[in-house]
């Protein structure tokens, strides 16, 4: 159950992110339109000015493909992720990794645009680490205890919670659609909607810290799974025409699907502990590349 | 070794003031700005925060000492690396120039100054609109300079400032955001909102001194907008909209209402996701209040949308449907600098898209909005608008020139207001100095009570804000002045008045390989040859061809007489031979441009030709055709003409002589030469050419005028034989400083077309002074009966003057002067006698020798071609 749980969520990412970019931007101009990052190579190769090479319509078309070639790595490695244990292919493991690449420097870059907010790297915990953690555990040459693996899912777990919790604290400024998913969903002002993002955030914070302790894991959990779930779900349901209108379903249902395992996760850390309270297996191989 | 050191201390003790020296100004608006503004600069770090604004509606320069208001910072803001003083000026009077100067005690900064907004809703004012300048520093720097060229009472900029928004980006962007300030050191002031590459709401707080949500109004011109700046980047479904909708509800006075915001309600482009909770909370609320225009950034592409009204009904795209009469119209997206994107996603209401790098240019008038857009790729050539008229695009300004058109009118024109200006007498020249009666008429005034203000010159000389609005202009000098009515910025009036007679000159040259051709006998046009074979090209197609030579950009009034019209070639190689042609004037039904129309053969001529017999010609050499006047009075005189009509003429005959066209050099182009005597001028004047004969069927008196036209053919000669062609000014005829006492001056005045044995009536020659000269003068004028001083190394030694002479005692004269103490004594006995003899119609050239005592300083042709001595003769025939 926890593999195929893990399994699921890696591959919800790259499916929700995939179907996402396929549709709308990948964050590639991110890269692709970074003079910090370009301006080196267009310099060193003697292509083109910056300036010409910002303007031309070349660039774009390149960005416009580049987005759709993420996307389909993205839904090809979602694929591979579902069905990686029909192929046995370890060889293939290379498409997850590369996308799993990909997506670390889109954080990154992401992280970078917002100013280096701490919260804006580490709410992407889970979105970073599951899919890598996924790859770690299918990998013949690499071995993790399911203790090990809770640990490091804990970790992502913490980190998403936190960074949320800090962004609902508005001790990083507090994004505007957190706000009016809120007043969207459950009809409150903005004010009223502050306060209940701050107690949402403090809970995030509290139950990040409480997993990390055996009287508290459960009752964090017990927060967290229906939370993450909540959070996902709130990007459709704050779009009412999300069912009526093609573009608001395609801009919002990838944003459920990638959030996902935001919920998912913990769930994982439920099973992973009432498996190891259970059977008293602390050590064993929680998911072993033959599942 | 010593001065090295010094040296280097003074450039270290230099660049240290420079780096304290209050920087990175910024003028903001928000709220009212016809009575507070905001100064923001960086402090420096270590400036202890002791920096003060100093300002004056008086101009002192850097003497902080004479300013009379002076206002610290009342905030500052260590942030992004800079320390963000901000000094909020209040108690303002509208419309009003301030002197600012910042300093402290490690520096100031230079002279700026800034406009306070008027606050009258009738008087129309500009703006520029756009966003993300990100990272591409290139055509952002080039967006800055737009500014600076179009001088428009307010910037608004929707975010994305920078890319990522370090220390050093945002320092880099404040650096090149000093390139909007204009050469004479205006400050333009900056409404921003926040972009999703500001990653905090203090990014534009504590840079722009926001409201800490970076959402606010700042009210235009009194009551004539209200532009709403807002922030996609919050809460929009929360207390945002509540105050929006509160700011609206109050916002009926205004003429005009705007919005303007980062993330747009529709990207046009694909990539972009659709701006759902700006649409369902802002799009309503702007339709309910009539914002009218909406800009919007972000996508970097380029948008201009048709009115449009939020609605899901049947024909709708995207939740729009085109409404013409109260629909909003949007336009953007971004483009001030950052890379571009594709405008891929056009709706049923996109009236135009592209991509491009460009700004809005925005004219708010009562009536109307009108929205430009402006490519910013050739900013660095683009011309300054004139500060009078913000309204007219400067030269080389690039505009897109969509299919739709290259202007969006937002609202219903009211009747243009027009302004009228005339004499009451109906003259516009006047031979004395006497006061003129000048009355103004206005059609569709703004309001009853409106100022009309009259320039003279370009100076304030009266203004009234009483019916029937009058003025008298009393002159002090005989010459040419321009007088200005004004009524707000973009109505004005000129009506040109001369006293003493002071024909007037207009010279075009093509501007487009268009307007000089040639065509073939095989039919064909040859548009953009790099010479004009006048008439025959080398190869047997090009035997006698026929030239088309067509001039814009004249401005010669309706029913003006022409005094004399001429085209001036300039030789591109040696020819000579045979050269016999004939010029047809085009009538003004068939001067259309060369390559539409009827063919150039087919087109239908005055009666009237001139022949030419073209001399030899030499390489560089310039070459004028006889007198056009014929030609151009019958063009003048067309029902069809208008001020600015074309003046077309076609050339056949036999022969070659190669001329420049446009394409073979546009400096030696074909030029055409016109002086004429405005209508009105001439209504003073006994019978003037053109008009009907007199009941009593006296003759008609008709006026020639020629003026030195090179530095051949006027010149000095001391005592001593020297001969002076490159003087700028011609000393009649003491030269004190130069050749000494009683020197001679010659003149040569060419193309006189007097047909021999007229009647003279009036002979003068009109100086222009150089300066005041005064003290006795006596001089004789002489006929020179010569016909080139060059060919003469001592040319009056060797010829005889005249039996005839002049005499002149000219009164004092003051600089520039150029009326009746610059006139010579008539001299129609010595043209008289000069037309008389046989030879006269075949060189029709007067010269004349001045000698005698005295000093009076006169333009030559090298001091100022426009005001070389000029040859005004009156005849009958």
């Amino acid at each position: 159950m926890m593999n195929w749980l893990l399994t699921l969520s890696a591959a919800l990412i790259f499916l929700g992110r995939g179907i996402l970019y396929y549709f709308y931007d990948a964050p590639v101009r991110a890269i692709l339109w970074n003079e910090e990052v370009m301006g080196p190579f267009i310099s060193f190769f003697g292509l083109t000015s910056w300036t010409e090479y910002a303007i031309h319509s070349s660039t774009d078309a390149f960005c416009q493909k580049a987005s759709l070639a993420v996307s389909l790595l993205f839904l090809l490695s979602s694929v591979f992720i579902l069905f990686q244990k029909k192929w046995h292919s370890q060889k293939m493991m290379i498409i997850p990794f590369i996308s799993w690449l990909i997506l670390t420097v889109f954080v990154g870059l992401s992280w970078q645009s917002k100013d280096l907010m701490a919260a804006q790297l580490i709410e992407h915990g889970i979105q970073i680490l599951v899919p890598f953690l996924w790859m770690v555990a299918h990998c013949r040459q690499l071995k993790m205890s399911g203790q090990a693996l809770t640990v490091f899912l804990k970790v992502a777990t913490s980190l998403t919670f936190i960074g949320h919790g800090l962004y609902a604290l508005n001790i990083y400024p507090t994004p505007g659609p957190f706000i009016d998913m809120v007043i969207e969903i459950l009809g409150v002002n903005e004010n009223q909607a502050r306060f209940i993002l701050k107690i949402m955030g403090s809970l995030d914070v509290i139950c990040s810290i409480g997993i990390w302790f055996r009287r508290f894991l459960m009752p964090s959990l017990i927060f967290m799974i229906p939370w993450g779930m909540a959070t996902s779900l709130a990007r459709p349901l704050s779009h009412p025409q999300v069912f009526e209108q093609v573009d608001t379903f395609l801009r919002w249902m990838p944003e459920l699907i990638f959030r996902l395992p935001h919920g998912l996760v913990p769930l994982i850390i439920w099973y992973a502990a009432g498996h190891i309270k259970s059977r008293k297996l602390a050590g064993n191989k929680l998911v072993s590349h033959h599942g | 070794m010593l001065k090295q050191f010094i040296l280097l201390g003074l450039l270290i003790g230099i660049v240290a003031r420079i780096d304290a020296a209050p920087s990175r100004i910024r003028l903001i608006w928000r709220g009212d700005t016809a009575t507070t503004a905001t100064i923001g600069w960086d402090a420096g770090a270590s400036s202890n925060n002791s920096d003060i604004v100093y300002f004056d509606t008086v101009d002192h320069g850097i003497d902080i000492s004479k300013y009379r208001f002076k206002q610290k910072a009342q905030t500052h803001h260590l942030y992004k690396g800079m320390n963000n003083a901000f000094s909020r000026l209040t108690g303002l009077r509208p419309s009003t120039q301030y002197f600012i100067v910042i300093a402290g005690a490690r520096g100031h900064s230079p002279r700026y100054w800034f406009k306070t907004s008027h606050n009258d809703s009738k008087t129309p004012m500009t703006i520029i609109a756009g966003g993300d300048s990100r990272n591409n520093r290139t055509p952002r720097r080039n967006g800055n300079l737009i500014v600076r060229q179009l001088r428009p009472d307010a910037v608004i900029f929707a975010g994305d400032m920078t890319g990522s928004g370090t220390n050093s980006q945002w320092k880099r962007w404040f650096n090149d955001w000093q390139l909007t300030i204009a050469k004479d050191g205006q400050l333009f002031p900056i409404i921003t909102a926040r972009g999703n590459h500001e990653s905090r709401n203090t990014d534009l707080e504590y840079l722009f001194d926001t409201t800490p949500g970076v959402y606010y109004s700042t009210q235009l011109g009194g009551d004539l907008v209200n532009v709403f700046a807002l922030n996609t980047e919050s809460s929009i479904s929360g207390n945002q909209t509540n105050w929006l909708n509160k700011e609206l509800q109050k916002s009926d006075r205004f003429k005009h209402r705007m919005a303007f915001y980062h993330k747009p309600m529709r990207p046009h482009t694909r990539g972009k996701s659709e701006g759902s909770r700006q649409y369902k909370h802002w799009a309503p609320l702007f339709y309910q209040h009539q914002v009218r225009l909406v800009m919007e950034s972000d996508a970097h592409t380029v948008k201009t949308t048709y009115p449009v009204r939020p609605s899901y009904d049947s024909g709708h795209d995207e939740g729009f449907i085109r409404d013409d009469k109260k629909g909003m119209v949007f336009v953007g997206e971004g483009c001030w600098g950052a890379p571009l994107r594709s405008n891929n996603d056009d709706k049923k209401w996109t009236r135009a898209s592209g991509k491009f790098n460009q700004v809005k240019w925005i004219h708010v008038f009562e009536d109307r909005i009108e929205v430009r857009t402006v490519k910013t790729h050739n900013a660095e050539s683009v011309g300054s608008v004139d500060k009078d008229d913000r309204f007219k695009a400067p030269n080389k300004l690039t505009l897109w020139r969509p299919q739709s058109g290259a202007v969006v009118t937002i609202g219903t024109p009211k009747p243009e207001m027009k302004i009228k200006i005339k004499t009451d007498s109906g003259l516009a020249h006047f031979k004395e100095l006497v006061p003129v009666s000048i009355k103004v008429e206005v059609e569709n005034p703004p309001s009853e009570n409106s100022d009309v203000v009259l320039f003279v010159d370009g100076v304030e000389y009266a203004r009234t804000a009483t019916q029937p609005y009058r003025f008298t202009f009393d002159p002090k000098d005989f010459g040419l002045y321009e007088l200005k009515v004004k009524m707000h910025e973009k109505a004005s009036r000129v009506l040109k008045l001369s006293f003493g007679h002071l024909p007037q000159r207009s010279l075009a040259t093509i501007k487009d390989g268009i307007d000089d051709v040639e065509f073939r006998r095989s039919g064909r046009l040859y548009t953009n040859s790099s010479d004009l074979e006048i008439v025959s090209d080398g190869d047997s197609s090009g035997r006698n061809q026929i030239i088309g030579v067509r001039f814009r950009g004249l401005s010669i009034p309706k029913n003006a007489q022409i005094i004399n019209a001429e085209i001036v070639f300039t030789a591109k190689g040696s020819s000579s031979g045979i050269g016999q042609t004939v010029i047809e004037g085009l009538t003004v039904a068939d001067n259309k441009i060369f390559n539409s129309g009827k063919s150039l053969k087919e087109r239908n001529s005055y009666d009237e030709t001139i022949s030419w017999t073209m001399s030899s010609w030499k390489k560089g050499g310039v070459y004028s055709t006889p007198g056009l006047k014929p030609l151009v009075q019958a063009m003048v005189e067309d029902k069809l003409y208008k001020n600015n009509s074309a003046l077309a003429f076609r050339i056949k005959g036999a022969g070659t002589r190669r001329a420049y066209s446009y394409e073979g050099s546009p400096a030696h182009a074909p030029k055409i030469i016109v002086d004429y005597l405005a209508p009105e001028e001439i209504i003073d004047e006994p019978n003037p050419i053109g008009r009907e004969p007199a009941e009593d069927d006296a003759p008609l008196s008709q006026m020639v005028l020629a003026r030195i036209q090179s530095s051949d053919d006027d010149a000095e000669m001391s005592k001593r034989g020297n001969m002076y062609f490159s003087s700028s000014d011609l000393e009649l005829v003491d030269d004190k400083g130069g050749n000494g006492r009683d020197q001679k001056v010659g003149l040569v005045f060419r193309n006189l077309e007097i047909p021999q044995g007229a009647h003279i009536e009036q002979a003068y020659i009109q100086f222009t002074a150089k300066g005041d000269s005064d003290g006795e003068a006596m001089l004789d004028i002489h006929y020179g009966g010569f016909r080139d001083l060059r060919s003469r190394r001592r040319f009056l030694d060797d010829i005889t003057l005249s039996a005839a002479v002049a005499v002149w005692q000219p009164g004092p004269w003051r600089s520039n002067g150029a009326g009746k103490a610059q006139r010579t004594s008539d001299l129609s006995a010595l043209v008289t006698e000069a037309i008389g003899q046989e030879t006269w119609p075949s060189h029709k050239t007067l010269s004349f020798v001045i000698i005698g005592k005295g000093l009076r300083r006169a333009y030559s042709f090298n001091g100022d071609a426009k005001k070389a001595p000029r040859l005004i003769i009156k005849f009958s025939h």
